[in-house]
């Protein structure tokens, strides 16, 4: 039987340090255990007050570049790569060049950015985020479709810029945001659409009223609403319970057996969704071979 | 004659004829009944369309020519303004006789638009009243864009350099004889090779159609 919905898992942000082996690991069992995609998480660093404790996890582009060369089925991508981070043209350049060492299985994700402290710590401007992203957003995708791009906008400026080697394809644009100016920015032009698990309360009710928008503004741009895939992360939770629960309080996890859990992604599928992007508690190289057994149970 | 099977496809706002071995042969209204009437009237164009790829299509006379094989309720999509839930005949796998004949149809509904673009070229299409209504060279991009979406939902992927309608022929091809898609851009369910060769047939042929009615008259 056809899996009614894909099934990704999202690797740690920032819970705990990850060393590239566990990287590695990871990956690879969502590979051997026929998860569809791996996420990587593109921060440069939490910063919650003065007092509270400082992470970040290893940089986003370099860890999806490396895992492109150690997977061999699954897609990969950013979830979602801050455009505010890179030079709109060399976002583009490390999106080709991972798409390239995947052999086409890269996802691009893109957001417009939202925490400041990490802005701040980096001298990153995060004023008119949304005007920002817009005009990156131009430049890398017409960039990634092989265009020569001439762009004189109020951020970004680029004078005959040319991917080389040429991309040999338009990787998978997604967009995480439910900013209407983004995403009236951006629906024309993406393959899918991402929202994060407590945006809706981690329900599949509450993700298809956040999916109903997006058909609105969709059909508002003239683009047919079911060719704009619907992706969501959904907290869950497999494996014994961990003593550091994380997970926000209002939205919660999936949890018990493969069954249940099965049928809690059954559930975001029945109200919309392409893809569900497992956020796991905790992440490890043994939390997503177990996630075997839910694909087993999805699949039947 | 033997009737044509058909299905209908409803949403709050329009539906849907569509005739289910006919792919791009659909056309909507406000109702059932207005549906069906535009499904026969469409025949004839949509026979001229096919050209020497119509062998076996009979213009039906009227309604009572077709017979409803399945009742679909639409979506968003449907309202919108296309055809947006397969039938279930659309699920049925394809021999490579059927793979043929469906590409043979997209083909022509390809050509349909062309030459309607060629014939069109320099003039200036009839805006409606408001003004609105895109020229024949944004028409074609759109297609051209839709099509683009359409083929990652059958599993493909345009790649650089490559005839974008030749990357969807070889797609279809490697779906239907069952095999994933050579590199997945996306995975859960995908549409099915019927579903898609009804949807860009109908999409080329509803743009070909609109570039005809709101060209200047010849002379």
């Amino acid at each position: 039987m056809t899996r009614p919905v894909a099934v990704g898992v999202q690797v740690p942000e920032a819970e705990r340090t990850v060393t590239w082996p566990e990287y590695v690991g990871m990956a690879r069992a969502a590979d051997d255990v026929g998860l569809d995609s791996v996420w990587m998480g593109d921060h440069l660093l939490y910063r919650a007050d003065e007092e509270g404790p400082e992470r970040g996890p290893f940089d986003a582009w370099t860890i999806l570049a490396g895992l492109a060369a150690v997977t061999r089925r699954v897609r990969l991508g950013p979830l979602v790569a801050c455009t505010a981070f890179l030079a709109p043209g060399v976002l583009a350049r490390r999106a080709a060049t991972v798409d390239a060492i995947a052999d086409g299985r890269l996802t691009l994700g893109l957001g417009a950015g939202w925490n400041r402290p990490e802005f701040e710590a980096f001298g990153l401007p995060f004023d008119h985020r949304a005007a920002r992203f817009e005009e990156s957003f131009q430049i890398v995708r017409r960039l990634l479709a092989g265009e020569r791009v001439t762009f004189d906008g109020t951020y970004h400026r680029t004078r005959d810029a040319v991917l080389l080697p040429r991309p040999e394809r338009l990787p998978r644009l997604m967009i995480g945001s439910l900013g209407d100016r983004v995403l009236t920015a951006t629906l024309p032009w993406v393959d899918a659409w991402n929202a994060w698990g407590p945006w809706c309360g981690n329900t599949p009710e509450g993700f298809a009223e956040v999916n109903e928008r997006i058909t609105d503004l969709a059909v508002g741009v003239g683009r047919y609403p079911d060719t704009v895939d619907r992706s969501v992360c959904v907290y869950a939770e497999v494996g014994p319970t961990p003593d550091d629960v994380w997970f926000v309080e209002d939205a919660p996890p999936l949890r018990g057996s493969p069954g249940e859990i099965a049928a809690g992604i059954r559930g975001f599928a029945e109200a919309g969704a392409d893809e569900v992007i497992l956020v796991l508690n905790v992440v490890t190289e043994e939390t997503i071979r177990s996630l075997g057994a839910v694909l087993e149970v999805l699949d039947a | 004659m033997s009737s044509v099977a058909i299905y209908l496809e409803s949403a709050s706002k329009r539906v849907f004829a569509g005739a289910i071995e006919w792919p791009g042969w659909e056309r909507s209204g406000r109702d059932e009944d207005g549906a069906v009437e535009a499904l026969v009237a469409s025949a004839p164009r949509y026979a001229r369309a096919l050209g020497r790829s119509r062998s076996g299509f009979v213009v039906p006379a009227g309604p009572e020519d077709l017979r409803i094989v399945e009742r679909l309720t639409g979506n968003a999509t449907t309202d919108f303004g296309a055809p947006g839930i397969a039938p279930a005949a659309d699920e049925r796998p394809l021999d490579d006789a059927e793979t043929e004949r469906q590409v043979r149809l997209l083909r022509a509904a390809w050509a349909a638009l062309d030459r309607a673009a060629a014939a069109a070229a320099g003039a200036a299409l009839r805006t409606g009243p408001r003004g609105g209504g895109r020229q024949v060279e944004a028409i074609v991009t759109h297609v051209a864009d839709a099509e683009g979406a359409y083929l990652s939902k059958l599993g493909g992927r345009a790649v650089g350099g490559a005839d974008p309608r030749e990357v969807i022929v070889e797609t279809i091809g490697t779906r239907a004889r069952g095999e994933p898609p050579a590199r997945t851009p996306r995975s859960g369910v995908l549409w099915t090779p019927r579903y898609f060769v009804r949807r860009a047939a109908w999409h080329a042929l509803d743009h070909a159609w609109e570039i005809e009615d709101r060209a200047p008259p010849e002379g």
